[in-house]
């Protein structure tokens, strides 16, 4: 009998159908990958069986007997729990409070502090965590408050976990220690439920797969029987090409070229003595875990930010001042996040294009805009970047994820800047769209121009960059060549921990 | 541009506003019911008092000239997501402005002294504003607690230069009566509607123009949308919104400008029954489009015109007639209840469904 039997589940949102018919079992003692891209419907159906979400059909099966969730303490009653993407942990309340919180132990009227520490500290021994119980959660790394929300979950005694998206903001250690925690769950009879759209982790990790793409249920097939390729096939519904591409032979001139680049902040370093060069046709790649100065790189090197110090030269020429000097003197700049800094969300696709560039004679002349301009200009950048909207001036914010990257990357790449400054640029998107904007941005280091790639992606890191900086703790900690990294050693330095290569060479066969 | 396709989303916004107004006339009818009138009859008198007539439509026009001046400045400032509501201070800084250079300077010919009191208006008003924003921009004060304080500001100081060193001889708080050269005339003869209102259709037009055909325009727009995305395209948005809140300021302040040169011919304490506020209202109503701003500022002004002469012959109290304004905007300014009660309609107009 299956510990969850999903039938049929059908969710609208308003004209949208979210989840058309999808059925979905998991069994005792499995891990069962959800693959999908982003829109496929993989955190929806499983906010369904949380109870967050009502269905507009189907049923749901808990060991045989038909259930209805109203919400998730529903949910929870039926030993279903779920480690969100976001953590939602209260930093300054302690790892026990975060883990007991809404069904704490009592003596009497209040809160008994001593026996729920107790009991966290047990479960987190018998789950193999060394963590310090007492602690603020506001002082964890991202790898331990991840443990601590499993072991909120657990605490309430769940037996079907989902997770979704665990691995995004981990390092490889972290995720290596992470599947050990799934599979002794696993075999402890729990039944662990792995939202991702990263086929690596799938091979490495599930035993069973179901792939959901458009809100539909492609298939469900045993991991053992599949392969990456079929399951990309699944995921896509075509034949994408994956891994290697061409490297730089990194025999341009300089293009750009930060020296001692240093920013603190209230006194504590953010940034110290960053010196990167890069090359005509160069991707350069900054590799490292959020929060190690990766923004604060971002912002200075587009000009929003005045740092302590730095000489940034372009093709020789010094850059200083605002941000508008910085475009101006032909830097690119791809936001971070597409939506905080990136777009206008209530203006039109149209309008989107030109942000920033609204000074060229191009767009206006004598304090007016030309409309007309603009217009066509919009026009064929739709059509150029291959962006699916009705007509330029739709909102931009009634566009895909991924359509609203491509307006960004067609503002800034149609502009030919001698550098781009490019982040995150396939965060959240679509694979047909991340895939088109890695060709644009290969396509742009091909004609000699240099980018800087930040990403919290390592795959793209990997696939993308010539050259590789590990940012740790506002240092460049390692610098080299794309191909002479492997995971092992890109994990460490993220980590700031020394990388001791075990054997030379033989390292191949990664994905 | 030949673009002949009917947006049906923005009929729905359209019809939305209308059943949100059919439905505060329910409600106030209920209310007038219970006072003790009978509200098709009262509803029939505001009606014709506002709209019956070329003589009642001069009159509702009066009434609504200084809400098309104050609704577009609020909207002006909306535009660059900065909320104005120091209009009302801007308005008494401009026609104080305005009716000291109006009384005192006497040696010019028209056609240099009024403009020259009504730019000084303006530019009063501007400053003002300007100065909220500056506090804004470099400070970080909060603009909607700093321009609510400067209307005491300026209300205040004004009441009290009327009060004590410019009291006139009749000891009556206002200023004296400006000079021949700094008088607007009137827009038809034997009606006391003044040529501002000339001002304000221009003034809405040209804005119009600027927010969506000028640079600074799509600039401001884009701070307003999202203030961090211009910052990252190069935009000064610090310098944007001051010159944005200038350009709403100024526009209150020539209000006020021009109410002392074509209605009032000097400053009067509490010459505005809370013009400010009530720019508030009327640009919300017109969902801050600076041209639906010209139906509702004459709906408004219609509306306050037909509740005097009802007052007057069916002595309904006005607090009755404010009441049902009140609702009006409260009922426009809650968007999802609306659609809740719309539902079907919108179902039908909006496609995708999703939240507009």
């Amino acid at each position: 009998m299956n510990t969850i039997e999903m039938r049929g589940i059908t969710k609208r949102f308003g004209s949208l159908t979210a989840l058309d018919h999808v059925d979905f079992t998991l069994q005792k003692g499995e891990i069962h990958a959800l693959l999908g891209e982003n829109g496929a419907g993989k955190t929806t159906i499983m906010n369904v069986l949380y109870g967050l979400l009502q269905p507009d059909e189907g049923e749901i099966l808990v060991n045989g007997r038909p259930v209805r969730f109203r919400d998730s303490l529903d949910a929870i009653k039926e030993n279903i729990g779920m480690v969100s993407q976001h953590f939602m942990l209260i930093p300054v309340l302690s790892v026990t409070e975060n883990v007991v919180a809404g069904s704490e132990p009592r003596r009497g009227l209040f809160f008994d502090f001593a026996k729920a520490a107790q009991q966290v500290e047990k479960l987190a021994r018998d789950n193999g965590f060394s963590l310090d119980v007492r602690a603020r959660a506001g002082d964890l790394s991202v790898g331990e408050l991840q443990r601590v929300e499993i072991l909120k979950v657990l605490y309430k005694n769940a037996q079907v976990l989902i997770f979704d998206e665990p691995t995004a903001v981990l390092t490889p250690q972290e995720v290596d220690e992470l599947f050990l925690t799934f599979r002794r769950l696993r075999d402890e009879g729990k039944s662990i439920v792995l939202i991702t759209h990263k086929l690596g982790e799938v091979m490495q990790i599930a035993d069973r797969v179901t792939v959901l793409r458009d809100g539909h249920l492609i298939g469900s097939v045993e991991k053992k029987d599949t392969s990456i390729r079929e399951l990309v096939k699944m995921m896509v519904g075509r034949e994408v090409s994956l891994g290697a591409r061409h490297r730089s032979d990194l025999s341009g001139k300089v293009k750009c070229s930060i020296r001692d680049l240093s920013y603190t902040r209230g006194g504590l370093p953010v940034l110290s003595d960053i010196n990167i060069d890069i090359r005509e046709g160069e991707i350069y790649g900054i590799a490292g875990i959020e929060g190690n100065g990766q923004t604060e790189l971002l912002e200075v090197l587009t000009g929003l930010l005045k740092p302590d110090s730095m000489t940034l030269t372009l093709d020789g020429r010094q850059v200083t001042g605002a941000a508008v000097d910085f475009i101006r003197s032909g830097i690119g700049h791809v936001p971070e996040d597409r939506l905080q800094r990136g777009l206008v969300r209530n203006m039109t696709v149209a309008e989107n294009i030109i942000l920033g560039y609204e000074d060229k004679e191009d767009f206006s002349r004598s304090g007016l805009l030309r409309q007309a301009a603009i217009q066509a200009a919009g026009t064929r950048l739709v059509d150029d970047y291959n962006i699916k909207t009705p007509d330029c001036n739709t909102p931009v914010s009634s566009l895909s994820g991924g359509n609203q990257q491509k307006v960004i990357i067609a503002r800034v790449f149609s502009e030919e800047p001698d550098f781009v400054v490019c982040a995150q640029p396939t965060r959240g998107i679509d694979i047909a769209a991340s895939e088109y904007i890695h060709e644009v941005m290969f396509r742009y280091r091909d004609q000699g121009k240099a980018i800087l790639l930040v990403s919290a992606d390592l795959d793209e890191i990997k696939t993308m960059s010539d050259r590789i900086g590990v940012l740790y703790k506002g240092r460049i900690v390692d610098e080299d060549l794309a191909d002479n990294f492997d995971d092992d050693r890109l994990g460490c330095r993220m980590a700031g921990v020394d990388y001791v290569p075990e054997s030379e060479g033989d390292d191949d066969g990664k994905i | 541009m030949g673009k002949f396709k009917l947006d049906t989303t923005k009929l729905y916004h359209f019809l939305r506003i209308v059943a949100a107004l059919l439905l505060a006339l329910i409600f106030g009818g209920v209310i007038l019911y219970i006072a003790g009138f009978n509200p098709l009859q009262a509803y029939k008198l505001i009606f014709k008092g506002a709209f019956g007539g070329g003589k009642a439509f001069l009159t509702t026009l009066i009434y609504a000239t200084p809400l098309l001046f104050t609704g577009l400045s609020f909207i002006v400032a909306r535009h660059a997501n900065i909320l104005n509501l120091g209009i009302e201070g801007q308005l008494y800084a401009g026609a104080m402005t305005s009716a000291l250079l109006g009384a005192y300077v006497t040696v010019l010919p028209k056609v240099i002294h009024l403009p020259l009191v009504l730019a000084a208006g303006a530019l009063a008003g501007g400053l003002y504003a300007a100065l909220a924003a500056f506090l804004k921009v470099k400070y970080g004060a909060n603009e909607v607690i700093t321009t609510i304080m400067m209307n005491y500001m300026a209300t205040l100081f004004c009441s009290y230069l009327v009060a004590y060193p410019l009291k006139n001889d009749q000891g009556l708080t206002q200023t004296e009566r400006i000079a021949e050269t700094a008088q607007l005339g009137r827009l038809v003869k034997d009606h006391s509607l003044s040529q501002a209102i000339l001002f304000a259709l221009v003034l809405i037009v040209v804005v119009n123009f600027v927010f969506k055909n000028s640079r600074f325009g799509y600039r401001a727009r884009a701070c307003g949308g999202n203030r961090l995305a211009a910052e990252t395209a190069g935009i000064n948005s610090g310098r944007i919104t001051i010159q944005t809140m200038f350009l709403s300021g100024a526009i209150s302040g020539l209000c006020g400008g021009l109410l002392v040169c074509g209605t009032y011919f000097r400053f009067i304490t509490n010459f505005s029954s809370g013009f400010g506020f009530e720019g508030v209202a009327v640009a919300t109503l017109a969902a801050f489009n600076p041209i639906a701003l010209i139906l509702s500022g004459i709906l408004w002004g219609g509306i306050k015109s037909g509740a005097s002469v009802v007052n007057r012959i069916a002595s309904v109290p006005m607090d009755v007639i404010s009441l049902i304004q009140a609702l009006v905007v409260i009922l426009v300014a809650a968007p999802r209840l609306m659609d809740k009660l719309l539902a079907p309609l919108k179902k039908f107009l909006v496609k995708g469904g999703r939240s507009v």
